[in-house]
This record gives C-alpha cells, sequence and structure tokens, in this order.
C-alpha cells in the first residue's frame, strides 16, 4: 500500500504533539498522582494566545510563541494555585472533577472572548508540501513541528538529568517526604514542574494552530489523546509520555487504513483500554500491578 | 405556560441522570464517567425501537435493559482497576461509545441524528403537550427516586457503602467485592438509560452531541452541588443546574454567546462548590473529603511512591 | 487446623516470605514474632488471600486455599484484623457490625423480601448489641466508627471480627498502642475466643503479651521461621535472640 508511508509520516507528526501535551501530564501526575484534565486546554490558550499577538497585534512569530509561553504558564499558575492546591488534600475524586470545571470553563471563555469561527494564522494562501521519496509530501510547518518536537523532548530530558532543578524535580517525583526532608522547595518545585507543562502545551498549541487552524475545543481531542499516551507509556513515566504520544499518533495513522476514518479517534481509546485490561503498569510504567489492580 | 412545564420535564430527566449517577459514584464510590454514553444508548435504544414499531412501554424498558447490560460489561474490566484508573477507562468506553453512534450511519445515521422520534405514548393515550409528558415524566422520577432510596438504605447497599470507604476491609469480611460493584454499574446505568428514553421522545430528535463528556461534567456537577451520597441532594442539584440558566434566555444574547455563559455558569459552580462546600448543599457525610486532610490520603501515596 | 507449607513470595527483588512451614493446631493461641520486616504480615495477607504466593501451599481443615480470593477465604471461616485498623469510616458502629453478621446483603432479597429482611436484620441486631456489650462499646452504637477513640477503634474491630462467626482468626497487633487496661482487657477477651473453641494466630510485637496468652509461639526472622515452640522455649531459643538483637 503505497499511502502507508505518508500515513506514517502523519503518525510522526501527531506523535510529536501528543508527546509535547502528554509530557506535562506526565510530570504533572508523575508528583501529585493528579491527572489535570484541563491540560489540553492550556494547549488551546496557547493557540490563541499566540494567535492574538500575531495576528492581532502582528507581532513576530517568534515573540508570539515566546509571549504566549509566558501568558500560558500565567495561567497554569493562577489554576494551580487558586483552585487545585486545596484539592489535592481532599481524596481522588475532588481535584480531578475540579480540573473538569477549569476545562469547560476555559473553553466557554475562550468561546466568549472569541467567537466558535475558526480563526488561522494563515493571512495567504497555503502554502505547497514538499516532496519526499516515497510519494510523502510534508509541509515546511510540519517539519517545524516534528523538529521543535524532537528538540523540546530533548532539552526537557537534559534538563532532568543535569540540571539541580531538574534533579530536585525527579526527586520530588520519586519522594515526596524525602524531598522534603533533603530541603528541596517542593512547592516551588511543583510549580516548576506545572510551568514546564504549560510551556510545552503553548508552544505545541502554537505550532498546530499555525498547521491547522485554531477553536475553542482543538484542546479536547488532543489533551484526551496525549492524556491516553500517558497512560498507554506509563502513568508518571517521562519516557513512556513521549513514547505513548508517538505510539497512538502512528498506530491511529496508520489504523486508518483499514478502519473507517471517522473511528480515527476511536482507536486511542481502543488502545487505551486494551493496556489497561492486559497491562496497566503502560508500557514503561514503574508503578507495581498491585497498585493499580485490584 | 408550557415553558415552565418544559423546565420541569428537564429537572425530571436530569433528577433521574443525577440519582443514579450518585448511585454509582457516591454511594458505591466507583468514579464512573461512562453516564452520558448510557444515557445515550437508552435514547438510541428506545429510538430504534420505537421508530420501527415497538410500542413506546417496551421500549423504555429495553431502554433500562440494553443500558444496564451495557452497564455490567463494562463493569467487568473496570471494577478490575483502582481509583484513577477507573475513571479513565470508563472514560475510554464512554468515548468509543460516541465514536460508534458517530460513525455508525448504517444504525444511527451518525451526526445527523434521528428525528421524529414519536412522542411516547401507554396504551393509546399520546404525551403530546408538555404538561402532559411531564406527569409522565414525573412519575418515572418518583419511581427512580423510591427504588434508589430503597437500595441505598437496604442491607445491599450498606454492603456498597463498605465497599467504597474501605474495600479491603470488605472483603475481609467475606464480600465479593465486584459482584457488588457490578451491580451498582449495572443499576445506574439501567436508569440513565430510562432516562434516555424519556429525553429521546421528549425531543424527539437525538444526535450524539446531547451525550458527550460535557454533559456528564454537567451531571457531575449536579451531584456535587446537591450533596454526594444523598439521594434528595442528587435531585436539588439537578433542579438548581437546570433552573438557573433559564434567566439568560430572557437576555437577547445570540445563542453561541449563551451557551458560552451557560458553561461557564455551571463549571464556575462546580469549582466554587469543591473549594468551599465539597459536600455539597445537603450532604451531611464528609463523602468526598477524606479523614485526616493534613496527612492525606495523597501524601501517603507519594511517600509509597 | 491450617497448614502453610513451602511458602514463598518475592517483591521485585526482596524475598518478603521464603519456604515458610507451620502448623497451627485447632483451639489454639499461637503467637507469630518477629522482627520488623520478617515477613509476619505478608504471611498474613498469603493466608487471607490478599497476596498470591509465588510457592506453595495454604491448607484450612484439609481444603487447599492457596489461590482463592480473599472474600472466599473470609466466607470459609477466616477472619483477620489488619495492622492498621480498617474500619469503614463513614459507617456507624452498629453498620461496621452489621456488615460482618453473616446475613443475606443481595440486591434481589434486598429489594423484594421486606419482612424476610426486617425480620433478620432484627435478629443481627440483637447479635451485634450482644458482641458490643461484650466488648463495652454498646454505649457508641450509633457513632460514626471514624469518630471513635483509637482504643475503641481497635475494640470495635475484635468485636468486629467475632461478629463474623470464624473458626480461625488471624490478628494482627491486637494490643498494639493500646495502654495497660485495655491491653489486659484485649487479652481477657483473645483468651475467651479460645473457650468459645476458636483457633487464634497474632502477630505481636509486645513479648509481655505473647509469652501470657499463647500456647505456642512461631518465631521468623528474614521471610523463614526460626523457631516453635511454648513461649518458654522460644524465650531461651538462640536464634530467635540473635534475631532481635543481632543483624
Amino acid at each position: 500500500m503505497s499511502i502507508i508511508p505518508q500515513l506514517l509520516l502523519n503518525g510522526i507528526i501527531a506523535g510529536g504533539i501528543y508527546a509535547l501535551v502528554a509530557l506535562g501530564y506526565s510530570l504533572v501526575f508523575g508528583v501529585l498522582r493528579f491527572i489535570n484534565f484541563a491540560h489540553g486546554e492550556l494547549f488551546m490558550i496557547g493557540a490563541y494566545i499566540g494567535w492574538v499577538f500575531n495576528i492581532v497585534f502582528g507581532v513576530n512569530i517568534l515573540i508570539a510563541i515566546l509571549m504566549s509561553i509566558i501568558i500560558t504558564i500565567g495561567v497554569s499558575f493562577l489554576i494551580e494555585r487558586f483552585v487545585y492546591q486545596k484539592l489535592y488534600t481532599k481524596g481522588l475524586m475532588p481535584p480531578i472533577i475540579a480540573s473538569f470545571g477549569v476545562s469547560i470553563f476555559l473553553q466557554a471563555l475562550i468561546l466568549m472572548i472569541f467567537g466558535a469561527q475558526i480563526k488561522t494564522y494563515r493571512t495567504g494562501e497555503i502554502q505547497p508540501g514538499i516532496s519526499l521519496p516515497g510519494g510523502m509530501i510534508i509541509t515546511k510547518i510540519q517539519i517545524v513541528i516534528i523538529a521543535v518536537s524532537i528538540v523540546l523532548m530533548i532539552a526537557l530530558f537534559l534538563y532532568l538529568k543535569y540540571t539541580k532543578t531538574g534533579k530536585a524535580m525527579r526527586a520530588v517525583s520519586n519522594n515526596y517526604q524525602v524531598a522534603l526532608i533533603m530541603g528541596i522547595n517542593n512547592k516551588t518545585i511543583i510549580s516548576y514542574i506545572f510551568a514546564i507543562g504549560a510551556g510545552l502545551a503553548a508552544i505545541g498549541g502554537v505550532l498546530v494552530g499555525i498547521e491547522q487552524n485554531l477553536t475553542p475545543t482543538m484542546g479536547v481531542m488532543i489533551g484526551i489523546k496525549a492524556l491516553v499516551a500517558t497512560v498507554v507509556g506509563g502513568l508518571g513515566n517521562i519516557r513512556g509520555a513521549v513514547m505513548g504520544g508517538f505510539t497512538i499518533g502512528i498506530i491511529e495513522n496508520i489504523g486508518i487504513a483499514w478502519l473507517p476514518s471517522g473511528y480515527k479517534d476511536a482507536i486511542a481509546f481502543g488502545i487505551l483500554i486494551l493496556m489497561l485490561i492486559f497491562r496497566p503498569t503502560g508500557l514503561l510504567g514503574r508503578k507495581t500491578e498491585e497498585e493499580i489492580r485490584i | 405556560m408550557s415553558y415552565f412545564a418544559n423546565i420541569l420535564v428537564f429537572i425530571c430527566i436530569y433528577g433521574i441522570l443525577a440519582i443514579s449517577l450518585n448511585l454509582t459514584i457516591g454511594f458505591a464510590g466507583i468514579f464512573n464517567l461512562t453516564h452520558a454514553a448510557f444515557f445515550g444508548i437508552g435514547a438510541y435504544t428506545s429510538a430504534l425501537l420505537t421508530l420501527t414499531g415497538v410500542p413506546f412501554w417496551l421500549s423504555f424498558i429495553c431502554a433500562f435493559l440494553i443500558a444496564a447490560i451495557f452497564g455490567f460489561l463494562i463493569s467487568l474490566p473496570a471494577t478490575r482497576l483502582k481509583g484513577i484508573y477507573l475513571a479513565i477507562v470508563t472514560f475510554g468506553f464512554a468515548e468509543i461509545i460516541i465514536a460508534v453512534m458517530k460513525n455508525w450511519q448504517g444504525l444511527t445515521r451518525g451526526p445527523l441524528g434521528l428525528p421524529g422520534i414519536p412522542k411516547a405514548s401507554l396504551f393509546g393515550f399520546k404525551f403530546a403537550s408538555t404538561w402532559e409528558f411531564f406527569v409522565l415524566a414525573a412519575v418515572v422520577l418518583i419511581i427512580t427516586y423510591v427504588i434508589i432510596s430503597k437500595i441505598v438504605n437496604s442491607p445491599f447497599g450498606r454492603t456498597m457503602r463498605a465497599i467504597r470507604d474501605d474495600e479491603i476491609a470488605a472483603k475481609a469480611l467475606g464480600k465479593n467485592v465486584m459482584k457488588y460493584k457490578s451491580y451498582a454499574m449495572l443499576i445506574g446505568a439501567g436508569f440513565a438509560g430510562i432516562a434516555g428514553s424519556l429525553f429521546a421522545h421528549y425531543i424527539t430528535f437525538i444526535d450524539p452531541s446531547s451525550f458527550t463528556l460535557t454533559e456528564l461534567i454537567l451531571m457531575l456537577s449536579m451531584i456535587v452541588v446537591g450533596g454526594i451520597a444523598s439521594v434528595p441532594g442528587a435531585l436539588l442539584g439537578a433542579a438548581i443546574l437546570v433552573i438557573l440558566p433559564e434567566p439568560l434566555r430572557f437576555l437577547y444574547l445570540p445563542s453561541s454567546i449563551v451557551a458560552a455563559i451557560r458553561q461557564m455558569l455551571f463549571s464556575g459552580i462546580l469549582i466554587a462548590m469543591l473549594l468551599f462546600k465539597p459536600n455539597g448543599i445537603l450532604g451531611e457525610r464528609r463523602l468526598l473529603l477524606k479523614k485526616n486532610a493534613k496527612s492525606s490520603w495523597f501524601i501517603k501515596k507519594l511517600w509509597r511512591g | 487446623m491450617l497448614k502453610v507449607v513451602g511458602l514463598s513470595k518475592s517483591f521485585g527483588g526482596v524475598k518478603a516470605v521464603q519456604n515458610c512451614k507451620f502448623e497451627i493446631e485447632r483451639g489454639s493461641i499461637v503467637g507469630l514474632i518477629g522482627p520488623n520486616g520478617a515477613g509476619k504480615t505478608t504471611v498474613f495477607n498469603l493466608i487471607t488471600g490478599f497476596l498470591k504466593p509465588d510457592r506453595g501451599n495454604i491448607i484450612y481443615r484439609r481444603k487447599n486455599i492457596t489461590n482463592m480470593p480473599p472474600h472466599k477465604i473470609a466466607q470459609l471461616g477466616i477472619g483477620r484484623t489488619f495492622q492498621i485498623i480498617r474500619l469503614f469510616p463513614q459507617l456507624t458502629v452498629l453498620e461496621n457490625m452489621l456488615l460482618a453478621i453473616p446475613s443475606n446483603d443481595s440486591l434481589f432479597t434486598s429489594a423484594l423480601q421486606f419482612r424476610v429482611v426486617a425480620k433478620e436484620q432484627k435478629e443481627n441486631i440483637e447479635k451485634a448489641m450482644e458482641l458490643l456489650k461484650f466488648v463495652g462499646l454498646d454505649i457508641k452504637v450509633n457513632a460514626l466508627a471514624q469518630n471513635l477513640s483509637y482504643g475503641q477503634q481497635k475494640l470495635l474491630e475484635i468485636a468486629r471480627v467475632l461478629a463474623l462467626d470464624a473458626d480461625l482468626l488471624l490478628l494482627d497487633e491486637p494490643a498494639s498502642g493500646v495502654n495497660l487496661t485495655l491491653l489486659k482487657k484485649i487479652a481477657g477477651l483473645i483468651k475467651n475466643m479460645r473457650k468459645s473453641g476458636k483457633t487464634i494466630l497474632l502477630i505481636e510485637h509486645n513479648m509481655d503479651f505473647v509469652m501470657k496468652i499463647c500456647d505456642k509461639v512461631i518465631a521468623m526472622d528474614h521471610g523463614k521461621e526460626i523457631a516453635y515452640g511454648t513461649p518458654k522455649q522460644i524465650q531461651k531459643n538462640k536464634l530467635v535472640l540473635d534475631a532481635y538483637l543481632g543483624g
């Protein structure tokens, strides 16, 4: 089938985005055992803010991305500080239900401010793609997406491995109590973790906004699939999040060679369910089965 | 005048949804996110059956049964998992169900939905007007309320609450935990199904967009507002969240703005309740909150790694 | 009554229980002692089905219960308490008790046979009250379990496991964290259990307690049983002393 290489390429592009967003879920879950269902909305907000600066204010795209990162991190900080922080101690359900609320609230807010009409970054004609061997076509922005995703992921891994703050994050993620004893300021580290997640999501949002378009609900599916990717890779495992992201991206894009294309989204959920039934720790998960299964 | 009847009908339908969701989440402690999908399964089942000539009362019952069967089937893999994983897997099932609704065009006409669903009728009497339908819906609501209250206060309900509180201790006392959880999901799903049937035969048009995650979050908000683990609380929450956005109708704003405000309203209330009054208006027992908020569950969990 | 043979369980690389073997006679009170990490609670979890052994067999009254799920084991007549108290915090003292008393709480009987259920309820409530009086908790009957004091919770746990009407009781540190008076009371309760024909295996760190009420003692260290005998014999056993004092 000669379309497979193209589908594979599409899968890698999508996978890169899923991986970027999935990292945010994974980092947060690793420390707080909390899944922020509103994370996808940070992706969406990043896209819109970048759009505002780039198209409405006419600012250079790189500065627009920078502003998007800063403001999205700010939003994430506010939400974490005023909503989630108070709820972590209250059990399993309150923070997650709250994150549902935040997700809906943010979508509605953007809908109200910007309206439901699709917005785009493009002000000119659609650029033709570049032809690659194997009959594949890739556009410039898609190349940028892959490149940026990979660069960011490598940067993150290096950061976690070699910098002081990065090591502190791993410490907090591994063992909260010990990290406290060792004098690491956990609250600050947690804020940094949220910030990194938000920043990555914002970048992903702008890139996808450029590649496709903007709607208030663009974060929903991406967020959900990134969550699936995190679970597939193993909740709390950062490498797993990346692996999961690419896995989902590739399988769902190749899958539509056989399934009706409307079921593309459902493929991710199918993978999710199979994973949870047969290998709930995920591909690279570190939690033992006894913590997941009853 | 039928404007008020319309509101009351929705209070009934959402009341049934909230009470049955409360059963699984509040009383059984199963963080189940498929409820809106079961609502949809009931609606589609009932609609498709009546569209092929089956009388309403039979479609209604089938809606309950089919939704309950789905609830049971999903409970089999789901109840083996803990907490967050249970939530995620039920969420996955819900999304798959919605995907099927959107794509199995031959059965459901996909995103176009099913129009022309016959109005409910019993023994030849057609519930054509809104007030007439309200009577039907109210009766179903009352029956639901009574049945679920009875279940919650029975020995079965007690065992379910025990499982919610401490599954391991329940097992040590000889309780087959998975069986109870499956029953809880089955019943919850079944009642969501009959709510779906009522919905389908009232609006006479259904499409997948009424059964998505957003609807589920609305239902969650109802039980959080009214009080988790309180049957009257669920009904109260439903009433409040149905009535509250109504004044917006009279402001002559464009519909997308109204929709946005409505969503901000209920999500805002949800967040506010969780922050300030997590037990809801009528929830007397501390259900969502774990006992020692300071040396909390999550810190212990973190420490165990 | 209970026989454990070749029982082994590892977690990752850690051998929590290695080739453990012992036998409990009916009607006796047996203590299970050993330093922290010796594997005692793991053995309990293996016997009661909360963990599956890697190797070995557990035989209760000639029946092999090795891979049975915990609720079935409980139904066979083996009751247990936990190191950390596991009551149902949002339920009342009475409700906690009623859950233990063998009764019919299936969905259908609850929904349908009102009068039968009511009668059984009444009988069970009487049984529960009797046991509560026995341990001295009858005045607290409608209090939420989470509102009891630590000592009261300990007593409730014991009353609840008695309500199970089990023949073999596994008590995990029944005397930990309680004052002397309560300690004596719990000791008395356990001796009473033996009088009613129950068999008891208990984990304890309080040596005084163990020596006073146990007929036999099993000592464990590093996942293996290292000694078995009467309390007096164990007290003099070199291996046991080494395990507690040495490394």
